[in-house]
């Protein structure tokens, strides 16, 4: 038999979810507390939900293999529960930033199995150099669920609707409003695209300088000589010595983000501010690069490019053959296992003709919009990127977490990243700049890397090389 | 229609006899038809093979050539556009240049030193088998682990190059730098492929007849004047067919420069197929890929005519 009382209540609520009185978080809760199980909870929501278009967060409780979660018409399941026996598997296709990739992503698919335990995890990962060629044809296949993506690759796919689901529905539901408001820079990230299509997950230092400070004090300088690009030449070449074969500073094999922040920093950038012309061949992106250059050829504080690559170039400067190395933040990582005996530090590269800038990227998550569970893989989506997860995460790969929750001491971020890392945040947040928000960026940027590299080489002059960047902006973008 | 098989043995030639031409004529048609149909069996696998992975990739190479857009979403036909594209680059001047450099340098080192690997291979009188599989041993390696080796080996720092030059006193070399990259991954091609040409010269070799050399001993002809006039015209079939496909390979030289250079520093050693990966792969822009595999296949056929034409036989009177 039914009890009249509770079925009154069920009626009450529901009037009131429809009405839009009270959020669909409070009316799960509410009817949890009035002791319904999930299932029928659930039910009820779906019900509601068909009625109730107008309610401000009704949606409907799918179960996979159906629609996806913001397909309704009247917003997303964003924090509806799931049932705890849900069966799925959940394939990622994500970027390797530790060789302990696999390790760390298992971890955290066997925290998710602990709510969930019947749901499946698999990990593929791409190669960051062939990104966006992986990542497109598993979305063409629907071969994964959830899919890293850097920037580049965000503005890359981001931009074809047929790409990924469109989360907007359950990031804006009023009852995901609070955990929203923890992820760092998710505005800018949702500008990237058309819709709504990722949860950021980190952001890290693409052109960071990793430091050995002993050499430094040993040339006669101190901390401070990054901060003007006269310093940083002078204890480059002080740092230098051809007998010994021992470099100032080294950039790894295709050092295009280093020159991105020497674009950025002498006022430049690949599009103008409205977008219709390039903004790269002006007489401070010359000198700006000249300045590279003349530590390549002029000075020769610089190692060779084509020396050393991205894993040379680690070894290099731990055994203290490179006093600078440009590379991005995680190879802070690499340097904690290492059992180096100097002391060394993260700084960001000195100011150029016009700012100082150094290059973030953020990374995300999204879902594929093939998947067969969307409804899964949206609860696995918040999982990955909530506070504790991305604690983890980014704290192994040394990164920032882009959830601020992450932060709190519970989680233990800071005993697990580098001190270095958290020594250089206030210079990212005064002088990190991001990249463009347009979708050939990545195209631009990875045609340009190899002109600029000419320069750096001797074969053309840094004005030629510009010219050639200009170029090959106008050709991209059909100016 | 009455069987054949049905008739005795013994009254066959009788039986056929009776056949009318009609019957003949099916009879004869049915046979070939057996033999056909038999034939198209065996070769039905290799078929669906060059039909499914040479064929359909081959003209769909074309069809994506004329299209922009990608895997995903919809592609539109450009005609002409993308071809345009590539050849109007200013990427494609030094693409083309460092292709046909690459060739130059290996190429033509690797059809000698095979000739002289394999002359010295046919004197070989004991232990011939062991000295053949270290010279053939580098063509058993994958070409990613002949990029792996040259990695090492080219190692600024603790490289076996760079340690022969320091314990001989020299200053260590950046191997890998602008201007030495392109000779270094053609050593490396080198490495791996002359031991493939210097058995194919060898067989050549051993294939002469040894009376031209008596002959030619007895007319005071010396090691030289035998080897410019008995042996040379005697593998020139196959120093031809060498040429051609060393020089095809060549041109489609892709993995050791994936492993070894990247196609840098800057486009010190991007060469055609290592601009086709990067535009699909590195870029994910597939019409301009077809593309340049278009221009490269026509670059390719014309070479290969012109050589074969070049080097053809003189016609006898």
């Amino acid at each position: 038999m039914t009890d009249p009382v509770r079925n009154h209540g069920v009626s009450d609520l529901a009037d009131a979810y429809k009405a839009g009185t009270i959020t669909r978080r409070t009316f799960i809760v509410r009817m949890l507390a009035m002791g319904l199980s999930v299932g029928a909870a659930g039910a009820i929501l779906a019900a509601c939900s068909d009625s109730a278009t107008s309610a401000p967060s009704a949606s409907a409780t799918m179960a996979p293999g159906t629609a996806a979660p913001g397909a309704t018409d009247a917003g997303g399941a964003a924090c509806a529960p799931l049932d705890p026996n849900v069966e799925a598997e959940m394939r990622f296709l994500t970027g390797p930033f530790t060789d302990r990739e696999m390790e760390v992503q298992e971890t955290i698919a066997a925290a998710f199995n602990k709510t969930y335990p019947n749901v499946k995890f698999s990990f593929k990962l791409f190669d960051w150099y062939t990104s966006p060629t992986d990542i497109q044809t598993s979305l063409v296949d629907g071969a994964h669920d959830l899919y890293y993506l850097g920037e580049a690759d965000a503005l890359l796919f981001g931009s074809e609707d047929a790409n990924f689901l469109d989360i907007g529905p359950l990031v804006n539901d009023p009852c995901f409003a609070e955990e929203k408001a923890k992820y760092a820079a998710i505005e800018r990230l949702w500008r990237l695209t058309p819709k709504p299509t990722a949860l950021p997950f980190l952001w890290f230092q693409e052109n960071g300088l990793f430091v050995n400070m002993d050499k430094v004090k040993a040339a006669g300088f101190d901390e401070t000589f990054v901060e003007s690009w006269d310093t940083f030449v002078a204890c480059l070449a002080k740092m230098t010595d051809p007998a010994k074969d021992e470099f100032g500073i080294a950039l790894a094999a295709h050092p295009w983000v280093e020159w991105y922040g020497r674009l950025r920093s002498a006022g430049g950038s690949y599009l103008n501010a409205d977008g219709t012309a390039p903004n790269v061949n002006t007489p401070d992106v010359i000198k700006a690069t000249q300045d590279m250059v003349d530590l390549f050829l002029k000075d020769k504080s610089s190692a060779p490019l084509g020396k050393y690559d991205y894993t040379t170039g680690q070894d290099a400067f731990a055994g203290g053959k490179i006093a600078v190395l440009g590379m991005d933040s995680s190879f802070a990582a690499s340097m904690m296992k290492r059992d180096v005996t100097f002391e060394w530090a993260m700084k960001a590269w000195p100011p150029g003709p016009v700012s100082r800038a150094t290059v973030l990227n953020t990374g995300s998550y999204a879902i594929g919009k093939k998947t067969p569970a969307p409804q899964v893989a949206w609860e696995v989506l918040k999982f990955w990127t909530s506070g504790e997860q991305a604690a983890y995460y980014a704290g192994t790969a040394s990164c920032y977490p882009s959830n601020e929750d992450a932060f709190k001491p519970d989680f233990g971020y800071d005993e697990l990243v580098a001190p270095q890392l958290r020594a250089v945040l206030p210079e990212l947040q005064q002088y990190g700049v991001w990249m463009e928000e347009f979708a050939e960026f990545g195209l631009i940027a990875n045609r340009v890397n190899p002109q600029i590299e000419r320069a750096y080489t001797g074969e053309i002059s840094a004005e030629e090389a510009i010219k050639n960047a200009e170029a090959i902006t106008k050709e991209v973008m059909e100016f | 229609m009455a069987t054949t098989t049905a008739v005795p043995s013994r009254a066959r030639s009788e039986h056929r006899a009776r056949l009318t031409p009609e019957e003949h004529r099916r009879l004869r048609f049915r046979r070939q038809l057996r033999r056909n149909l038999t034939g198209w069996a065996f070769v039905a696998p290799v078929g669906v093979f060059f039909v499914t992975f040479l064929l359909i990739p081959v003209v769909g190479v074309f069809w994506w050539s004329t299209r922009t857009g990608n895997l995903i979403g919809e592609s539109k036909f450009v005609g002409l556009k993308n071809l345009q594209q590539v050849v109007g680059s200013f990427e494609a001047p030094t693409v083309l240049l460092n292709t046909i450099m690459f060739a130059l340098m290996s190429v033509p080192v690797i059809i000698v030193v095979a000739i002289l690997l394999a002359l010295m291979l046919g004197r070989v009188k004991r232990g011939a088998a062991v000295y053949r599989f270290f010279i053939y041993f580098p063509v058993l390696v994958p070409g990613v682990v002949v990029g792996l080796i040259w990695t090492f080996v080219t190692h600024p720092d603790f490289g076996l190059f760079n340690t022969i030059l320091r314990s001989a006193g020299q200053d260590p070399v950046n191997w890998l730098s602008a201007g030495t990259a392109l000779p270094i991954v053609a050593a490396a091609d080198i490495w791996r492929n002359v031991g493939y040409w210097a058995i194919f010269f060898l067989a050549a070799l051993i294939g002469l007849p040894r009376e031209l050399y008596e002959a030619a001993h007895l007319d005071g002809a010396n090691a030289f004047q035998r080897f410019r006039h008995v042996t040379l015209p005697g593998i020139r079939r196959i120093g031809l067919l060498a040429i051609v496909m060393a020089t095809i390979w060549a041109l489609q030289v892709f993995d050791i420069i994936l492993i070894l250079t990247q196609g840098g520093p800057g486009t010190a050693t991007t060469t055609a197929v290592y601009f086709v990966w990067y535009y699909a792969f590195g870029l994910g822009r597939i019409g301009i890929s077809a593309a340049i595999s278009v221009v490269l296949l026509v670059v390719i056929l014309l070479m290969t005519v012109s050589y074969l034409r070049l080097l053809r036989e003189p016609k006898r009177s």
